[in-house]
């Protein structure tokens, strides 16, 4: 491991030159810039990853039961498990998408689960990202290029080798087909994941298309090749979000969109995955629930933990966030990707009061955690180490069967002491190391 | 009973050929246990693949996308219905209806109305509450074409005070929800000639009534229903994408007749 340290900027010189960028889009502007790699891995043991991999198992599980009853019968109201409210206010929550049953029932094909590990050695799941949850493309580049930089490395320590995530990918594409090619639909290069859409076709075999190369007709998706034929599509593994991908049903601006493709799929025609409308699913508000409904469909206790959690939507929880704010992190369950988040301890007297008068007006907009102290990971910058505070973003794959990536993106926060790993707010990732034996 | 005569046409021109024109129309009647279709006949012109299908809210829809370059667009569907209110059957409520939507998000003035609502329709029955919440309507809302278009919100209508069908039935619809009833858009034809009309469905024990705002009227068998979904947006009877088309002249007609039953 430690052949690899010398080897960083090299590293990043290659994954510079072979375009592994990370684009940020906030407040209409768009910049693109490296997402840093550092080589000192996180190194997960055989044992901890079974548990991980059991829990994270568990949990895609029980969100797909979510997902096929919300958008069907919602027993999981009527029960009153979770509170209506949470799922009928929520941005995620899309009724066109009601009483669509997907190929073999599956809506989170791909779950990006967040997690962290205390100080105490606890994990802990932060979020769960059910939508296009990306990010799986770094490590799996970052690590070629490592075995190549050090191949003494890889021979002398027993890691599974993570290069296999496009076949695990390709099999879940293939699991669901209706019948055609697979494609990856990308809205552009001006999207933040364009060079993983680019990098995952390559990996996966699947025709990799742009909006004005599908079309529908007679509820069925099609991709038009340069010659004028056109070929019928099984499955779309679609990079663009829900609001735009069909302008006839959602967005009607929408220029990236396929229109009639919602048709095609409530046909079922066609899979798309993710399926649309999982957003009602990782929305910060419903993470509250999630033990919850693994208990209630899945009948088991949970596995893995939620970070302690407050909705001050209940009267007793709101009176518990109001007296003790500065030793909770605030999020706003309307923003995503870092945005909308506050620690209690960081506000002045005047911020923490305008808050607490935010949360009083509009209960179900917040959602308020402990602040796990969790595990510092070393980092080698200028020629030492130092430590950052590092999530692990685990990837849970589900066709027929649900597997989980033995691997992950560990992203770690720009500065020291900093809690905040979302990579749109700059930090970098490692790589993550999953030991066979 | 009533049995009903129908027609939709709507003509498009445009002044520049239009291309790879993809559509999605609810102009076809639900055929359901209380307006029963006893025959319709659909022309769309011109067409390519036309597809019949449906969406979240139950509403019947035809497709197509139009490949070659057309500088007119024609819809037109005609038929006849039987409508009987006395059929509906119980349906489960779908919790959409029951919470603000795209359209009906109460603002300041909105919500200073519901003050003034809210002790008169405090413990009464949904039918009673529609009937005062038309009633206070009257009073502070008229109507007027031309004030509002179709991306007014229930909102921007009330404080204008004057707005067409769809602000009516936008503001009666936020109003409701408000005040916990459940409510829904509905678009169709009311008797007579002229364009589509919207109005709302309240729920009330597993049934859905229709009330008709602009017209203070509860909806009786004159009325033919097209879609219904949680407001404006669910329900466009066009929705297009095309590439140039240049400027478009659009017209419609419909038409309801009710006919004598004993002839037919």
């Amino acid at each position: 491991m430690f052949g690899l340290i010398d080897h960083k900027e090299e590293i990043n010189r290659l994954l510079a030159r072979y375009g592994v960028k990370f684009g940020v889009y906030h407040n209409n502007e768009f910049k693109e810039r490296l997402f840093p790699f550092d080589t000192i891995p996180r190194v997960l043991s055989k044992n901890e990853f079974e548990f991980l991999e059991k829990g994270l198992k568990q949990r895609a599980k029980a969100l797909n039961c979510f997902l096929a009853d919300i958008y069907g019968e919602k027993k999981i109201l009527r029960d009153k498990i979770i509170a209506e409210d949470f799922v009928y206010y929520s941005p995620g929550f899309l009724p066109p998408c009601e009483n669509i049953l997907p190929p073999q029932g599956v809506y989170n094909h791909i779950s990006g689960i967040d997690l962290v590990q205390g100080k105490d050695m606890t994990w802990y799941v932060l979020e769960d990202n059910l939508r296009i949850p990306s990010g799986a493309s770094y490590p799996m580049i970052a690590r070629d290029l490592c075995r190549r930089a050090s191949p003494d490395t890889f021979q002398s320590n027993a890691i599974y080798d993570n290069r296999g995530y496009g076949q695990m990918l390709r099999t879940v594409l293939d699991d669901v087909n209706q019948g055609g090619i697979n494609v990856i639909l990308t809205p552009g290069r001006y999207n933040s994941a364009f060079f993983e859409h680019s990098y995952l076709a390559e990996k996966t075999g699947a025709v990799f298309a742009m909006p004005q190369d599908l079309f529908v007709e007679g509820n069925v998706l099609y991709y038009s090749e340069y010659s004028g034929n056109r070929q019928r599509v099984g499955t779309v593994y679609r990079r663009i979000s829900d609001e735009y991908l069909d302008p006839m049903t959602f967005l009607p601006e929408s220029l990236l969109g396929v229109p009639h493709i919602m048709d095609a799929y409530r046909a079922g025609n066609v899979a798309i995955v993710n399926a649309p409308g999982n957003g009602v699913a990782d929305d910060k508000g419903i993470y509250y629930f999630v033990p919850k409904m693994i208990r209630y469909y899945l009948g088991e206790e949970p596995i893995l933990k939620n970070a302690p959690t407050y909705l001050p939507f209940y009267e007793k929880d709101r009176n518990h966030v109001l007296s003790h704010l500065e030793s909770l992190v605030i999020k706003d369950v309307s923003e995503a990707g870092g945005y909308g988040v506050v620690f209690g301890r960081d506000l002045s007297k005047q911020q923490a009061e305008d808050l607490k008068q935010a949360i009083l007006r509009n209960p179900r907009r917040f959602i308020a955690q402990e602040i796990i102290e969790f595990k510092d990971l070393p980092v080698y910058e200028n020629g030492k180490e130092s430590l950052r505070k590092t999530d692990l973003r685990a990837f849970v794959l589900y066709g027929k069967e649900i597997n989980v990536w033995k691997s992950g993106l560990s992203r770690f926060a720009p500065e020291e002491g900093s809690y905040v790993v979302n990579s749109s707010q700059g930090g970098g990732y490692k790589d993550t190391w999953v030991l066979s034996r | 009973m009533k049995i009903l005569e129908f027609s939709y046409a709507m003509n498009i021109k445009f002044s520049e050929p239009a291309l790879r024109h993809c559509f999605s129309l609810r102009c076809l009647p639900f055929d359901n246990s209380y307006q029963n279709l006893r025959e319709m006949f659909i022309d769309i012109s011109p067409h390519n693949c036309l597809t019949e299908t449906s969406d979240g809210f139950g509403n019947r829809i035809l497709t197509d996308r139009i490949t070659e370059a057309h500088s007119e667009f024609s819809v037109f569907v005609t038929g006849t219905a039987e409508i009987n209110l006395d059929l509906r059957e119980p349906e489960p409520l779908s919790g959409i209806y029951k919470y603000p939507s795209k359209f009906t998000h109460i603002g300041e003035q909105l919500a200073a109305f519901q003050a003034e609502l809210k002790p008169l329709l405090e413990n009464k029955s949904v039918l009673e509450a529609s009937e005062i919440l038309m009633q206070k309507m009257e009073e502070r809302f008229s109507y007027v074409s031309g004030a509002t278009n179709i991306h007014t919100t229930a909102e921007e209508a009330f404080q204008l005070g004057k707005g067409v069908c769809q602000d009516f039935s936008h503001i009666f619809l936020a109003l409701a929800r408000e005040n916990g009833i459940p409510a829904r858009y509905v678009v169709g034809i009311p008797e007579g000639i002229g364009e589509t009309h919207a109005w709302v469905e309240v729920y009330e024990q597993g049934l859905w009534y229709g009330v008709d705002p602009t017209n203070h009227k509860f909806v009786d068998e004159r009325y033919l229903k097209l879609s219904h979904g949680r407001d404006f947006s669910d329900c466009s009877v066009n929705r297009g994408v095309l590439i140039g088309g240049g400027t478009q002249t659009q017209s419609i007609e419909a038409r309801v007749k009710v006919l004598d039953a004993t002839k037919v």
